[in-house]
């Protein structure tokens, strides 16, 4: 009898999983994606289409970043803002003042002409912001 | 006092039971809210930006001009398609390999002001997979493997011997 008391105890004992650890566990994952999460993307208030490209690589360091939106009515944003030709200049000083070596992440609606991005790269050359990254998306083959 | 007692007891007791179904709801928040795809796309450096000064030059024999217009394309004047650029541009750049980095050659894409944003990437797109094509080549008669998997100083002196020089302008309407 004993001993099968003392069996049935330890049967009990070997099923319980230690949960007292757990909340430790939960809390460290919680951190980890606390950090690693970057919470504010921009608000895209531009329509576009992205061209697509065989050779695109991946950008990974979004803490360097700016973005730079032309949609399909030639409307241009600049991170948050929507801003015309003439701003775009003094909007990229400030970008550039804050971010030091930023790439301007640019999405262009693939159907802009040249004219207009040429403008706007030339704005972003004066702004000395001059590594530009053209968004497009991966061809399928 | 007794109930004095008792009171003091139960008042600094936190319910911690609860505390792990908080953390998992702040993780699952976290988790959603985190954008884990990156973004693709084509790195370019643009040349600076100097007023009132002609544009640097550059001697014709070194430059492969890619001109781009709505409905055509040349390639050194000659007219020419997209799949071709990349045989040009590749053997090239496969001619400047053994030359001093001030020699080396160098690809200009122009188009004109009513070409479409989707032509001029195609183009970059062509000239940069020519690029990647020597890149390998380089690296696979060197290092016997593929210019992605070589290590940070391998790649440096590859890309040493076969840099990326693309250079963009428009062509002004007469």
């Amino acid at each position: 009898m004993i001993s099968f008391a003392g069996k049935l105890r330890r049967k009990k004992g070997g099923q319980a999983i230690p949960l007292a650890s757990m909340p430790d566990i939960i809390f460290i994952l919680l951190l980890f994606f606390m950090v690693s999460t970057v919470l504010k993307e921009v608000d895209v208030k531009v329509e576009f289409d992205l061209p697509s490209t065989s050779t695109a690589e991946k950008f990974d360091n979004r803490r360097l970043t700016a973005h730079l939106f032309i949609g399909r009515d030639e409307k241009i944003q600049i991170n948050d803002m929507v801003v015309s030709l003439s701003e775009v200049k003094e909007k990229m000083e400030v970008v550039r003042s804050r971010v030091n070596g930023v790439v301007v992440m640019l999405r262009v609606d693939k159907n802009i002409p040249m004219d207009l991005v040429n403008k706007v790269q030339i704005e972003l050359r004066k702004a000395k912001c001059l590594r530009v990254n053209y968004i497009s998306t991966q061809k399928s083959n | 006092m007794s109930l004095i007692r008792r009171r003091r007891k139960e008042l600094p007791e936190v319910p911690l039971a609860s505390m792990s179904d908080i953390a998992f709801l702040l993780l699952i928040f976290f988790i959603v809210a985190a954008t884990i795809d990156s973004e693709t796309g084509l790195g370019l450096t643009l040349p600076e930006y100097k007023p009132d000064e002609a544009p640097s030059q550059v001697e014709k024999s070194r430059v492969t001009e890619i001109r781009i217009f709505p409905d055509s394309l040349l390639i050194n004047g000659t007219p020419s398609d997209l799949a071709s650029i990349g045989e040009v541009v590749s053997t090239r750049a496969k001619e400047s390999i053994n030359l001093s980095s001030e020699e080396k050659y160098l690809v200009l894409i122009l188009s004109s002001t009513s070409t479409r944003y989707f032509k001029y990437i195609e183009v970059l797109d062509q000239v940069k997979l020519a690029y990647r094509s020597v890149q390998d080549d380089y690296s696979r008669t060197k290092y016997g493997t593929v210019f992605k998997v070589l290590d940070e100083t391998q790649k440096a002196e590859v890309i040493e011997k076969v840099p990326v020089l693309i250079s963009i302008g428009e062509i002004k309407n007469k």
